[in-house]
């Protein structure tokens, strides 16, 4: 649609709007309400695009010209709430001496949204807030509790944002009181004392004044309900008092808390109505629009908003009863362009209904966030790279699929894989445990007597059976088996310990001279049991280390996450019936190999089995994000043990202007850079997620970014995509909207891939799916400031003495490697910084000091 | 350190190259911890050689492995050796002989590193994974010809098809040989004459060669100076000072080879082996008639006039000839090759096509075609 410029002699009206605020919450049927709705924000959206050039530009780009609008509200592009997170600051409609707050959200889930509110905005939150909170506690004001910080205590700054959260609120208190504090853990906790004493005054009095609790969901259950109802607390408030807290659910849900159970165990504490506990939504992008629980369990949008429900994956309109994204479509948002919001929550909708006697407007519930993407640790790399522990969607599910191994997540010890099955047979999960310890101990000193070579010899013969056209992992050749495949072929293996044992392998099978000390031999001797914890979506990736430590003769106890495929054990069976004879007529046999291989799962919360695994191991490998690799790291241990924990990592790309002398070197890196944004679709530790381009080259920054999206366009069909789930078809679509705002994008017709272009001196948040930002510097030493130990790979495009110091001023920052760009992903040795092998064995010594 | 995408002259050798009066000391100071001794049985049954060697090695523990294979070797007739190599677990292997155990011991070398490797890969020149992971490589050379001591190649023989295949890595170059005449002063005329006679061929081929280089050519005048200068003596009187005069030049000559092949009589020589003919008597019998032959090229005969007159054999190409016509009467070799086919039957097209595909006959100065290659035979006869 072509945009034209706004006519500026059009007067801005907010007629509609105001009659809209001048109604009664509920009081008007949609049928009557929408059409003003639309004419109230259509009027918002014009004066936006008239005085605020990044949402003009927005609407550029989404090819909407509200000066042209002829559709319906759902036709109105929304705009998805990480723009306020990251644009935020900067989306003011009106004069910036105008702006009155700025309001930030409190952050829970990590970077906290901005809006830029002036009077009108203000006035317009105040009056809205007030009709809907009126119809839920009457127009009189009464006494709160707020179980939550006193913003005047010496502990406020633990209050944080929720602080003007609970501010908003205070407009309905005739008096507030606060029953939390901090103890000395500085955790939040109830301020037993007080709380009980102003109960017992309360009811001492005989108060009929009802009274409110307010507080955060979270906050309220579990600092102060819980602690209670386990004390065998419980008062009666007065009638009509009831229980508010807003703030979601996610931590709740976490701990089995449901919403009849939060609803009884308030209703109990306190002796109200389970209907008189009022769970409130909203959201800081339209502050001031408050969505309380009906009794009924709906919430309803009033006067002032409409509510949309969006598929996640298409973004198509969902219909009564369908689950998606939650739309937000109101007239209040005026300094800033906050009219029509996609939240990253899930809902429904049911049409509107008449059950409640003069309510009106469309009735939703909140069922939860929508699924993000989160930062991903390596070991999510190689099992993309390697195996998926399922298929994401499941909508086509080959004959070939191995059937998920069922595990039942709260039960015991399962043994998934052991080869003397009937030593594990009885007895309790301890003594299983310790038969499987057991065992695997008495097959180290068979292990420890087997030639390097012959082992790798056996492995290969195993890895040929994974490339079979029959095996049970078939249908993974081309997404990541093919790699761990040639990964094991005993070639490689045999340069990969060379490499890792001071050039000699054969340090594994005994002792060897050192050179230039005649008398002093070393050998590499294996520490003993591996224990290794994969996290859920790295079933594959263990097999990497399992074979190395197989190799060093190492025995493996391989505990799997609950998300788990039946690769590992798969990948095990293929030993099975194998025996490789040497050229001199030497034979191993696969079967002896699996007595010292385990697989065993227990639930996370069998802290006696972690424990017991933990303290049995000389090496303990975990991989995984912070929380699995800290909950390895804290088990109790061995004094003397060697741990190798897989964390998070990230990485990034540097182009120097002397790698692009020419238009061929640049296609040449387009084309190789595709390729590391796309293998794996990112979800690799040394996948980018930026590249830095520096200028001066042959072609400048944004060009190199448009050529990239012609060659991200080629890997597409060159290295097909995994499907996306919901949740990286949310983050994608937002960080579209961020640079429809502010910068460039070009992008594929589906979620396929996207190239983002702003000139921020940053590195850019990982969205992942093969979303890849360009951005330029003036010299690539500009982007060696974000090394850090954090990063794991920097793809290099850049010559001689500058290549060298770039290079040298990030893995001294703590980056392990700088590839050829082209080659990000191709997982080499030292690997993550180490030779693996060589922290797996012991150097021991004979003969000099 | 370097990595070479495109042929240059270049020099590789052991890393040491011990020669001198009881050179075989040295390995007194082979840093080692189990060395597996791989030798024939005229070496294993001859104790004072086996004292010899085992007085010398300092290692924690030795072995003596007899070598079970005869000539060149299949895998099948190596699994013996192997087998006692893997037991022994070794880190160094110390190989004593002639040609073929220090070839075969090679081969072994290669599959007690890489047990399950495939011929399709060690078949292919320069693909064999790299060596020295487990172990390092130590030659003793008990003839005074093969230079197989210095060799990047050793011969094995495909039980199949019954070719036999080069089988070719740098990594083959030992760490350590050791040239000590003790262990070839009693070596029999005969065989002094032919393998002597078979690093003259290592030495005027390689002189001659396409990938001759001024480096090569001066180890190469330097060898045959020596064997004209020593070899008459070794051959009628032997003793000490002679033979190792004829050892050092043989594996100088050894280097020549290694760097610049050789040529048509190597790629016919190697057709006689099936006659039972000696390769190094086979080359007494053809380089005679290829240098002759070679000399129709100017350039060649140039080449073979400077390489007679550096090493006192003459002053041309012909006076080269004769040198080696009369080295081989003087080591009692028979010269005519239908003497020594003694009524055996040649495949002339067999045999001529064979030479033809030989890797040598590439390398050889004058282009060689069928028509050639048959002359060259005739001349033989």
């Amino acid at each position: 649609m072509p945009v034209t410029t706004p006519d500026d002699t059009r007067a801005y009206s907010d007629d509609f709007a105001k009659q809209l605020f001048a109604s009664a919450p509920y009081a008007i049927p949609d049928a009557e309400k929408l059409p003003l709705l639309k004419q109230a924000v259509h009027e918002e959206l014009m004066f936006h695009f008239a005085n605020n050039p990044l949402f003009a530009r927005y609407c550029e780009n989404q090819g909407f010209n509200p000066f042209e609008f002829e559709g319906e509200l759902e036709d109105l592009p929304a705009i998805p709430v990480r723009v306020f997170k990251e644009l935020g600051a900067r989306l003011a409609s009106v004069n910036r001496d105008d702006i009155k707050v700025k309001l930030e959200s409190s952050a829970t889930s990590g970077v906290p949204s901005t809006v830029l509110l002036d009077k009108v905005t203000a006035k317009r939150q105040s009056v809205v807030m007030s009709r809907v909170m009126a119809h839920f506690l009457g127009n009189d004001r009464c006494p709160f509790m707020i179980m939550d910080i006193d913003p005047n205590s010496s502990q406020r700054a633990a209050l944080g944002a929720r602080g003007a959260a609970v501010r908003g609120y205070l407009r309905f208190a005739t008096e507030a009181k606060y029953f939390v504090g901090l103890d000395d853990d500085q955790q939040l906790s109830v301020l037993e004392d007080e709380l009980l004493a102003h109960l017992d005054e309360i009811s001492k009095n005989g108060s009929d004044t009802p009274v409110v609790v307010f507080g955060f969901t979270f906050v309220l259950y579990a600092s102060v309900a819980r602690k209670l109802l386990d004390k065998g607390v419980n008062y009666k408030l007065p009638k009509g008092s009831k229980v508010i807290h807003i703030g979601g659910w996610k931590k709740l849900e976490a701990q089995k808390v449901d919403r009849p159970k939060f609803n009884g165990d308030l209703a109990k504490l306190f002796g109200i109505s389970p209907d008189d506990v009022i769970d409130i939504y909203g959201f800081t992008e339209q502050m001031g629009l408050n969505y309380p629980d009906f009794p009924d369990g709906w919430k309803r949008a009033p006067a002032y908003s409409h509510v949309l429900i969006r598929n996640e994956r298409t973004m198509e309109l969902c219909g009564p009863g369908e689950e998606g994204l939650l739309e937000f479509i109101s007239p209040v948002p005026h300094s800033y362009p906050g009219n029509v919001v996609l939240t990253d929550d899930i809902g429904v909708y049911e049409d509107e209904d008449t059950s409640i006697p003069g309510v009106f407007g469309r009735r939703f519930k909140i069922l939860g966030r929508a699924k993000k993407a989160e930062i991903r640790g390596c070991g999510d790399i190689m099992a993309t790279k390697v195996v998926q522990a399922a298929p994401v969607t499941p909508t086509t599910s080959p004959a070939t699929t191995p059937a998920p191994m069922q595990i039942d997540t709260m039960g015991q010890l399962q043994v998934l894989y052991h080869a003397d099955e009937a030593v594990v047979e009885n007895g309790s999960d301890q003594e299983k445990l310790k038969a499987i310890l057991d065992g695997l101990e008495a097959n180290q000193s068979w292990l420890r007597q087997q030639p390097v070579d012959a082992l790798a010899g056996l492995i290969e013969m195993a890895q040929r059976r994974w490339m079979e056209p029959d095996f049970e992992l078939g249908e993974f050749r081309t997404n990541g088996l093919g790699f761990l495949a040639e990964w094991s072929s005993s070639s490689r293996l045999r340069a990969l310990a060379d490499a890792a044992l001071k050039g000699r392998r054969g340090h594994l099978d005994g002792f060897l001279p050192i050179e230039g000390a005649p008398n002093k031999m070393i050998r590499a001797t294996p520490r003993g049991l591996v224990g290794h914890w994969l996290s859920g979506n790295v079933p594959v990736l263990g097999m990497l280390v399992i074979v190395q430590c197989i190799l060093s003769k190492n025995a493996n106890l391989v505990k799997v996450a609950a998300t788990y495929s039946n690769a590992i054990p798969a990948l095990l069976r293929a030993f099975e019936g194998l025996t490789f004879t040497t050229p001199g007529g030497y034979s191993i046999s696969g079967d002896d190999l699996l007595k010292s291989i385990s697989v065993i799962y227990f639930d996370r919360n069998q802290t006696s089995l972690a424990s017991q695994m933990s303290v049995a191991c000389d090496c303990r490998i975990a991989w995984g994000g912070g929380d699995a690799i800290n909950a390895v790291k804290a088990l109790p241990q061995k004094w003397s043990v060697q741990d190798i924990m897989f964390g998070p990592k990230l990485s990034y790309m540097v182009i120097a202007k002397e790698a692009m002398p020419s238009e061929r070197f640049v296609k040449k890196l387009s084309r190789r850079a595709a390729v590391d944004a796309s293998v794996f679709d990112q979800t690799a530790c040394a996948s980018p997620h930026t590249i830095f381009v520096e200028r001066g080259g042959a072609v400048s920054p944004e060009e190199f970014a448009e050529r990239l999206a012609g060659d991200m366009q080629k890997a597409l069909i060159r290295i097909p995509k995994t499907p996306e789930d919901e949740g990286a078809i949310n983050a994608i679509n937002s960080v579209r909207s961020v640079y429809q705002f502010d910068g460039r994008v070009w992008q594929s017709q589906g979620p396929g891939w996207t190239v983002l272009y702003d000139e921020r001196l940053l590195l850019a948040p990982p969205t992942y799916s093969r979303v890849i930002t360009v951005r330029p510097v003036d010299n690539i030493m500009e982007a060696a400031q974000f090394a850090s130990d954090d990063i794991q790979t920097i793809g290099l495009a850049a010559t001689g003495a500058k290549r060298l110091a770039f290079a040298e001023a990030v893995t001294v920052a703590g980056v392990e490697r700088c590839p050829d760009i082209g080659t990000m992903t191709h997982f080499d040795s030292p690997w993550d910084g180490m030779f693996v092998m060589d922290r797996i064995i012991k150097w021991v010594t004979l003969g000099g000091p | 350190m370097l990595s070479l995408r495109s042929y240059f002259p270049a020099f590789r050798s052991p890393e040491n190259i011990i020669s001198g009066e009881n050179a075989i000391a040295a390995l007194s100071g082979l840093t080692a911890v189990r060395v597996a001794v791989i030798a024939g049985d005229s070496l294993l049954n001859n104790p004072a050689k086996r004292a010899l060697l085992k007085d010398n090695i300092r290692a924690h523990d030795v072995a003596f492995i007899r070598k079970s294979w005869v000539g060149e070797p299949t895998l099948e007739e190596m699994s013996e050796t192997i087998g006692e190599v893997e037991k022994f677990r070794p880190d160094v292997i110390l190989a004593v002989g002639g040609g073929s155990v220090l070839d075969g011991a090679r081969l072994v070398w290669m599959f007690y590193e890489h047990p399950d490797i495939e011929k399709e890969t060690f078949y292919r020149p320069f693909a064999i994974p790299r060596l020295r992971g487990k172990c390092r490589f130590v030659a003793i050379p008990t003839t005074v010809g093969t230079g197989s001591e210095v060799s990047s190649a050793a011969v094995i023989s495909d039980p199949d098809t019954h070719q036999k295949i080069p089988v070719v890595t740098h990594d083959f170059i030992p760490d350590l040989v050791v040239l000590d005449a003790q262990l070839v002063v009693d070596l029999p005329k005969l065989v002094t004459a032919s393998t002597s006679l078979d690093a003259m061929s290592h030495i005027i081929e390689g002189y001659a060669s396409n990938l001759a280089n001024p480096v090569m050519d001066a180890l190469a005048e330097k060898a045959l100076q020596m064997i004209v200068e020593w070899g008459s003596k070794a051959l009628s009187e032997g003793g000490h000072e002679p033979m190792e005069h004829l050892l050092i030049a043989a594996s100088l000559a050894g280097l020549v080879q290694n760097h610049c092949l050789t040529g048509a009589s190597h790629a016919i020589a190697h057709q006689l082996g099936q006659f039972g003919i000696g390769h190094g008597h086979a080359n007494a019998i053809v380089l005679p008639n290829v240098v002759a032959f070679n000399s129709q090229d100017d350039k060649t005969r140039a080449r073979y006039d400077r390489l007679a007159r550096t090493s006192g054999a003459g002053e041309t190409a012909a006076d080269l000839v004769q040198f080696l016509k009369n080295y081989a009467e003087m080591g009692g070799l028979e010269r005519s090759l239908s003497v020594m086919l003694s009524g055996a039957e040649l495949d002339l097209e067999q045999v001529t096509e064979a030479a033809l595909s030989d890797p040598n006959a590439r390398t050889n100065p004058v282009e060689l075609n069928e028509t050639n290659i048959r002359e060259l035979i005739a001349a033989c006869q």
